[in-house]
């Protein structure tokens, strides 16, 4: 009876996990010819938040600082929350600089050039952009009485992540390049007396293919 | 709900639960809408380049004591602490400014400064993601600050808005959400201040005359 239970909600939880799946668009502009980090360089990777209706979330960037300091290519990365502090009052939401102009502006200081020197920043990715909710249907009602308690429903929901992430060269005070990461994703949550969510992790696919389009620019150079 | 119930006694007990449940789900309702908050702010040492100015503080007791308060039908019995933020704010960031700072009991003469600073709290306003259909905590701070020169008299008066948000995650707190989008706050108006400070009309021209045009 048992053993029949667990297929009844199984069977239709790996059909369902099979149909859970996310899609990731990247789109690239190359702006510099060339893009390269050496040995000992740094880059920062800091979110964008100047929007009212959105705000570029914190987890993810460090998500994308985490993965590109992984792996074969592992790049150093200086931590957002770190970068910021140290640079306080110059980066905040309303005092950071908007274009690579700016920064030039801002390197022109002489405390700011010397902590850009003790950090050895080569380039900036400023990323812009949020997951958000685009759609939502079903529902999951559960109850509980003295002999047990239950859920049975079905919901379903749709995430859509869009990030654009800036490429500045700091070397040469100029934009190298930019790059687009659109995802994608569907999630379902069956329940049959237990709730089984099957997510689509829209944000993180979106942040390790960012990362390693990131990853790619920096090594791949145009023939 | 679904009840399964087959005896009396059983649906005795059961109705006793429900009540119990329902009056303890009505309790936090209520205790949720009122609210007792001390702003905890986390500002950070700032990277200034000190200006050659000897400047005193004069914090007056409605920014030493500074509490918003709020009792509304959509806000009963709120109570947001900020007094020690707003100390915590000018402490770290003026003597990044200035060569020197010293806090003054007045802004009557004083010969040991080149000015006096008196920084007031003007407003404060809070939003909650149920009240404006966003996933944010938002939080608005605006301060009036005045400089007085040696002799007392008003060089330059201006306001100084600082704007923080904070996103609503799981498990976390209203408490939590409005700490971090205050402390947001504190920052940008720290940061708006410290980098607006030489531009602002009037304190230009003293700074100017003061330091003999190398700011």
């Amino acid at each position: 009876m048992r053993i029949g239970a667990l297929i009844f909600i199984l069977l239709p939880s790996t059909g369902f996990l099979a149909g859970c799946k996310s899609a990731t668009v990247i789109d690239e502009y190359r702006e510099a010819s060339t893009a390269t980090i050496d040995q000992g360089e740094s880059i920062v990777v800091l979110g964008r938040r100047h929007s009212s209706s959105y705000e570029t979330e914190e987890d993810f960037i460090t998500c994308v600082g985490k993965t590109l300091g992984e792996g074969q290519s592992e790049i150093s990365v200086i931590p957002e929350k770190t970068f910021v502090d140290s640079m306080y009052p110059y980066f905040e939401t309303s005092t950071a600089p908007m274009d690579v102009k700016n920064l030039d502006k801002l390197a022109r200081i002489p405390a700011i050039a010397a902590k850009f020197n003790d950090f050895n920043i080569r380039y900036f990715i400023w990323i812009d952009g949020a997951t958000e909710r685009t759609d939502s249907t079903g529902s999951v009602a559960c109850a509980v009485g003295p002999g047990g308690g239950g859920c049975f429903g079905f919901a379903y929901w749709e995430d859509e992540a869009n990030y654009e992430a800036s490429i500045w060269d700091f070397k040469s005070l100029a934009l190298s390049g930019k790059i687009n990461a659109e995802t994608k994703g569907t999630s379902f949550m069956p329940a049959i007396i237990i709730p089984i969510p099957i997510l689509a992790r829209v944000q993180t696919n979106a942040c390790k293919s960012l990362a390693n389009q990131i990853k790619l620019f920096f090594s791949a150079q145009p023939s | 709900m679904l009840i399964f119930n087959k005896t009396g006694a059983g649906k005795l007990i059961l109705n006793s639960k429900i009540i119990c449940s329902v009056g303890l789900f009505l309790m936090l309702t209520a205790c949720q809408q009122s609210m007792s908050l001390k702003v905890a702010s986390e500002i950070p040492v700032p990277l200034l380049t000190q200006m050659p100015i000897k400047m005193g503080v004069f914090y007056n007791e409605q920014l030493r004591n500074y509490v918003y308060e709020e009792d509304s039908d959509d806000r009963s019995n709120w109570k947001i602490n900020s007094s020690e933020a707003h100390m915590a704010l000018f402490y770290k960031i003026l003597p990044s400014m200035f060569e020197e700072v010293k806090e003054v009991a007045g802004i009557t003469t004083d010969a040991t400064v080149d000015a006096v600073l008196l920084p007031n709290v003007a407003e404060m306003q809070f939003a909650l993601p149920g009240e404006t259909k966003t996933d944010f905590y938002e939080a608005w701070i605006k301060y009036d600050m005045t400089l007085y020169n040696q002799s007392g008299d008003q060089i330059a008066s201006w306001s100084v808005t600082g704007y923080g948000k904070s996103s609503t995650e799981f498990m976390k707190s209203r408490d939590k959400g409005l700490n971090a989008a205050v402390n947001q706050a504190l920052r940008d108006a720290g940061a708006r201040f410290a980098l607006g400070f030489p531009k602002v009309s009037g304190v230009d021209a003293w700074l100017a005359e003061k330091t003999g045009g190398s700011i």
